[in-house]
């Protein structure tokens, strides 16, 4: 088992079932994340690239016949959520607390978090001198990249991100896609869905398309 | 790792304390408003004191429910901690305590003065006070249920407000009734008691089903 675990794909699930609204999104869609990859969902508005990176994270209710982490069989994607990252389309960023406690506070929800890399990390997503500023006050790209800024504090093995380019400017394209590169270069996994076209370097990439059936 | 996620949910309620001052704001204003109604004459309002502060501080408790969660909700956090490693339901719980640190813990501190303001004899205060202190974080946590419950519909307050009364029936006697007996000069060990009795079920049991009701809603989105 211990063996199979370093082989193993990251992530099979098979047969995913999901409703929304009482139509069918998915019905017996099969997934398999390999580690060290990345995956990118394509596919047109309402395709349910959202609802298929929210089930695979546990936060859509849905079915899944064979899951497998690690090439460890389990139930129901919270038994590994400790070990992912997701960000969603709602960045997860409180208005009424400061840059700085937004970004300490997503750290103490994991165990495997940098908090002594919280100025670094700052100073990485370019915002360094808006610490003491309350979240609420800064605008939807400096949000973003406090959002982004979590990829750095916490230690994970699989990236879920829900449009992670969507209203970033180059210089942040450029950096978030350094990053994935990174990350997937140290053994680090992404599935990620986007509209624009993004090339990584030396990685291996993969794309699936979503909703080619409706 | 517990208290630092209390700090910051304390630190969040406390930010957004325009919000939380009216339920407090409202409680006193309530109180107040008997006296000018009934008149300010001992006989009248000294056997209705305790009724009084406690249906408003009920009432209070209703109004701040409705916030409990949603701006969490609308923002993502609730999704983040449900995949955090720390469990929901302990989440949830820590939100319950900083929203009642903020807007049942006020509540606690007025009510001798509102007491006093209202006739209420001196040795009842203690048995109030008590009351509410054991009685308000119950008033928090079936709110929660409901608060969580009722999460998606927009002027959820009503439906809410419905939802919960019943449940807090027997808080509200059995807090009402304690100051009442004690006037009499009978220590209303039992009242208490029922209420700690409550209390202790209700820490226990409620934030686990608001962390369901909750995850119906993340479900769902």
């Amino acid at each position: 088992m211990v063996d199979n675990t370093s082989e193993a794909p990251l992530l099979v699930a098979q047969g995913i079932h999901c409703e929304r609204a009482d139509k069918l999104v998915f019905d017996a869609f099969d997934l398999q994340i390999d580690s060290g990859s990345i995956l990118q969902l394509a596919g047109p508005n309402g395709a349910g690239k959202t609802t298929l990176l929210r089930a695979i994270c546990g936060l859509f209710d849905s079915r899944i016949d064979a899951l497998t982490w690690r090439g460890i069989e389990v139930t129901n994607p919270l038994q590994y959520a400790d070990e992912l990252l997701y960000l969603g389309h709602r960045s997860a960023i409180r208005p009424h607390l400061t840059l700085m406690e937004n970004l300490s506070w997503y750290a103490c929800l994991s165990r495997f978090h940098h908090v002594e890399r919280l100025e670094e990390v700052i100073a990485e997503v370019g915002l360094n001198g808006y610490e003491s500023e309350l979240a609420g006050s800064l605008s939807a790209g400096q949000k973003r990249r406090i959002a982004l800024a979590r990829l750095r504090l916490v230690d994970c093995k699989l990236w879920v991100l829900d449009e992670p380019f969507a209203s970033l400017d180059v210089d942040g394209i450029n950096m978030l896609r350094g990053w994935i590169q990174n990350f997937v270069q140290s053994g680090g996994t992404v599935i990620y869905s986007t509209h624009q076209a993004v090339e990584f370097a030396d990685c291996d990439s993969r794309v699936i398309a979503v909703g080619g059936k409706r | 790792m517990i208290a630092r996620v209390f700090r910051y949910e304390f630190l969040q309620a406390y930010r957004r304390r325009s919000e939380l001052v009216t339920p407090v704001v409202f409680f006193v204003m309530v109180c107040s408003m008997f006296p000018l109604a009934l008149g300010s004459v001992r006989e009248v309002l000294a056997p209705l004191a305790s009724g009084i502060i406690w249906v408003a501080a009920l009432l209070a408790t209703l109004l701040s429910l409705d916030q409990m969660f949603r701006q969490d909700f609308d923002d993502g956090i609730l999704e983040q901690m449900e995949l955090s490693e720390v469990p929901f339901y302990q989440m949830v719980s820590i939100k319950i305590l900083a929203h009642w640190c903020l807007t049942g813990l006020p509540l606690v501190i007025l009510s001798p003065l509102l007491a006093m303001m209202l006739f209420m004899p001196s040795e009842s205060y203690l048995s109030l006070t008590l009351g509410l202190f054991l009685g308000t974080p119950i008033l928090s946590l079936i709110g929660a249920i409901g608060a969580a419950l009722t999460l998606k519909i927009r002027r959820g307050n009503v439906v809410l407000s419905l939802l919960i009364m019943p449940l807090y029936v027997p808080v509200l006697i059995f807090g009402a009734t304690a100051p009442a007996m004690a006037a009499q000069g009978i220590v209303p060990t039992a009242q208490l008691l029922w209420l700690g009795a409550m209390l202790a079920m209700a820490a226990t049991l409620a934030p686990l089903a608001a962390a369901f009701g909750l995850r119906i809603n993340i479900y769902g989105s």
